[in-house]
């Protein structure tokens, strides 16, 4: 089924185009495009039904629960490179979040 | 503190009830607040999460085989707006009902009593709408049959004549109502006249909700199309 591509969508995409072959956090993603969750997290549900996303999960601090992870997949990035327009890989919005806690 | 901790309890819930499916997902956003700096924001995070993993119940199907959890899902829906029309009726048809016998005013009764017909009507387009049982078959040829028809049934249910008849057989009873009401009671109009204002707003803001309700139900017909057919 063919990807819905909204503006949103492309946002999340050319972040992911920045550094196309490292593992991304939601938060992070969500901070760098100034995508709320409940706008982001459909998204990235929507690439990895599509096999365009890749999803692991991390395991970090002992004690604590592991972090899930994404990256594009060989045929996210091709997709990626054809739909997201050059000039919006370097338009970014304002992030909503202020900052990250450790 | 205590707005991270209800943050958490909201996402926490949610996750909880989301569908196996997507329970990995609300995880992964359960686990993402923590990394929220402010308590505020988590709580933003953890609505809007929330919202995510309840817009997953109307995810797109990638196969035939998703139907059937899709239509148990939509009959479960429309059983519960049934339930939730009738009982919205009754009170409507009890209450006015009641206004005709208890007031001597005119325009009070025959308010009362349009209104009372509008529930009747209200009520008819509930039960025409009901959900059905669902096919016995599995298959999914017929599954997928029944689960379009009905998605067109809620469509229609919230456009065209059947949306605007309900709509505005609604109205002209209960205005009469509130302007028989302020005859009756004259200190009583300016209460009136915000009541009728909040009604009418009630009635302006129904249109563009139930419009986007059958775009949504359109959208799924639209995916149920473009499945693949069965060899």
């Amino acid at each position: 089924m063919k990807l819905r591509m909204s503006p949103q969508t492309v946002l999340v995409l050319t972040e992911f185009l920045q550094a196309p072959s490292d593992w991304k956090y939601g938060y992070d993603i969500s901070r760098a495009t100034g995508l709320k969750s409940g706008t982001l997290y459909p998204i990235l549900m929507r690439l990895a039904d599509r096999a365009l996303l890749e999803t692991r999960w991390e395991a970090t601090e002992a004690g604590k629960p592991p972090r899930h992870m994404y990256k594009l997949t060989a045929s996210g990035l091709q997709f990626a490179r054809q739909e997201c327009p050059s000039n919006a890989r370097r338009s970014r919005m304002q992030p909503v979040f202020s900052g990250v806690r450790s | 503190m205590k707005i991270r901790r209800l943050a958490s309890a909201i996402l926490t819930a949610a996750v909880r009830r989301a569908s196996p499916g997507v329970r990995e997902w609300g995880n992964a956003m359960l686990r993402e607040m923590d990394f929220v700096e402010s308590d505020w924001d988590a709580l933003f995070w953890a609505l809007g999460s929330a919202t995510a993993l309840f817009k997953y119940l109307e995810a797109p199907m990638s196969d035939s085989s998703a139907v059937f959890s899709k239509m148990q899902a939509l009959m479960k829906k429309i059983h519960r707006r049934t339930l939730g029309g009738y009982a919205v009726c009754f009170m409507v048809i009890v209450s006015f009902g009641s206004f005709i016998f208890t007031f001597h005013n005119t325009l009070l009764q025959v308010g009362s009593g349009l209104t009372v017909a509008a529930g009747l009507y209200m009520a008819y387009q509930v039960y025409e709408r009901r959900n059905r049982k669902l096919p016995s078959e599995t298959q999914p040829s017929t599954c997928i049959a029944f689960y379009r028809t009905e998605l067109e049934r809620q469509r229609d249910f919230h456009r065209g004549s059947w949306f605007w008849s309900r709509l505005v057989i609604m109205i002209p009873g209960y205005i009469l109502v509130l302007i028989g009401f302020a005859m009756a009671y004259p200190e009583s109009a300016r209460v009136m006249a915000v009541i009728g204002a909040c009604f009418l707003g009630l009635c302006v803001v129904a249109v563009p909700l139930n419009l986007r309700l059958s775009r949504k139900y359109q959208r799924q017909i639209d995916e149920v199309d473009s499945l693949p057919k069965e060899p």
